[in-house]
């Protein structure tokens, strides 16, 4: 794994609160084959303590999560996205999910669908929380060029307006 | 599933303009040679017009000079065609496991789209609510599993990108 130079923003920005699972699958996750050990592995963790090989492996389940879970879990998911090769699977899921939607994108009969998650997600976040996934994009896109047209996308439609990040606490 | 969708049974994403890259650096070595080609032909073109063994014991060293830089390169270019050849592979099988891991996704999803199917015309007083919650929630419950094909298959597109 690699060095993530934002580690201290993201735990100043998402506090370390033991996630409780129960209801994590009721909003949109009754279909997830993985709820039962998704939830197991999550229960009574922060985000901090939650396995980084078992979340990696499973992040379809970002998918499947209500929002409040998906706020969660997405510190870990934003410094995976960092840490781990930036052709891991966790790129494939986070970022779709931190995109705007727009009418054109695939599938396009989801789209009302992909706008109510993104609404909900982006209004529950803090403004820091928000500046926190902004340079987390930024970072990727420096880190990882090759791989920066999806990261670029998402931080265009949306995540552009946050741009800085508070300095760090003394 | 699992084992297609994870990795286990394969690369399940290609890192974007990896075989762009390893092109260029084949390309580039192969004009190298080129150019040390040439200029072995200039050197030996001025051994033969050498005006005494002095001169022509010089260009004699250049040319075993440029003969070292040659073979040098062509090692460097036939280790860079076995990189292309094991990206060539690594593709493949990313493309074939991404195939397989949408394939099983599908499949998952159109169990449950089977199930919410058979429960649509349920009037049993018993499974009636129950039913209709499992049908009223179905569309934003299997959307994950939609999202995950289209997430897949944009993997899969990129690593068709990345065939050599």
């Amino acid at each position: 794994m690699k060095h993530n130079i934002l580690l201290d923003e993201l735990r100043a920005a998402f506090l370390p609160v033991p996630i409780v699972a129960a209801g994590a699958w009721e909003q949109r996750g009754r279909f997830y084959c993985d709820a039962e050990e998704y939830g197991r592995e999550m229960d009574g963790k922060t985000w901090e303590q939650l396995d980084p090989q078992f979340f990696a492996r499973r992040s379809d389940g970002l998918s499947f999560l209500g929002t409040t879970y998906i706020i969660a879990v997405l510190p870990l998911y934003l410094h995976l996205l960092l840490v781990l090769e930036p052709t891991s699977p966790v790129r494939w899921t986070l970022l779709p999910q931190l995109t705007k939607p727009a009418p054109t994108d695939a599938p396009a009969h989801l789209f009302e669908e992909l706008t109510i998650r993104f609404d909900e997600l982006t209004q529950a976040l803090t403004d820091h929380q928000s500046r926190v996934v902004a340079a987390t994009l930024r970072q990727f896109i420096t880190a990882a060029p090759n791989e920066a047209d999806p990261a670029q996308r998402a931080l265009d439609r949306h995540w552009h307006a946050f741009d800085a990040i508070d300095p760090p606490r003394s | 599933m699992h084992p297609w969708c994870d990795g286990d049974r394969g690369p399940v994403s290609c890192d974007s303009g990896g075989t762009r890259d390893l092109r260029a650096k084949l390309e580039k070595e192969q004009r190298n040679l080129e150019t040390l080609k040439d200029k072995r032909r200039d050197f030996e073109d001025k051994r033969s017009r050498a005006a005494d063994d002095g001169e022509k014991t010089k260009w004699t060293m250049e040319i075993e000079a440029v003969d070292r830089d040659i073979e040098a390169s062509k090692k460097r270019i036939d280790d860079l065609k076995a990189d292309l050849d094991k990206r060539k592979d690594f593709v493949e099988k990313a493309i074939y496991t991404l195939n397989k891991c949408i394939d099983y996704r599908r499949a998952v999803m159109n169990i449950f789209a089977y199930a919410t199917d058979k429960v649509r015309g349920e009037n049993e007083p018993d499974i009636k609510p129950y039913a209709e919650k499992l049908r009223d929630k179905y569309p934003q419950h299997i959307s994950g599993h939609e999202i995950q094909i289209t997430s897949r298959m944009n993997a899969l597109e990129n690593c068709k990108k990345e065939q050599p």
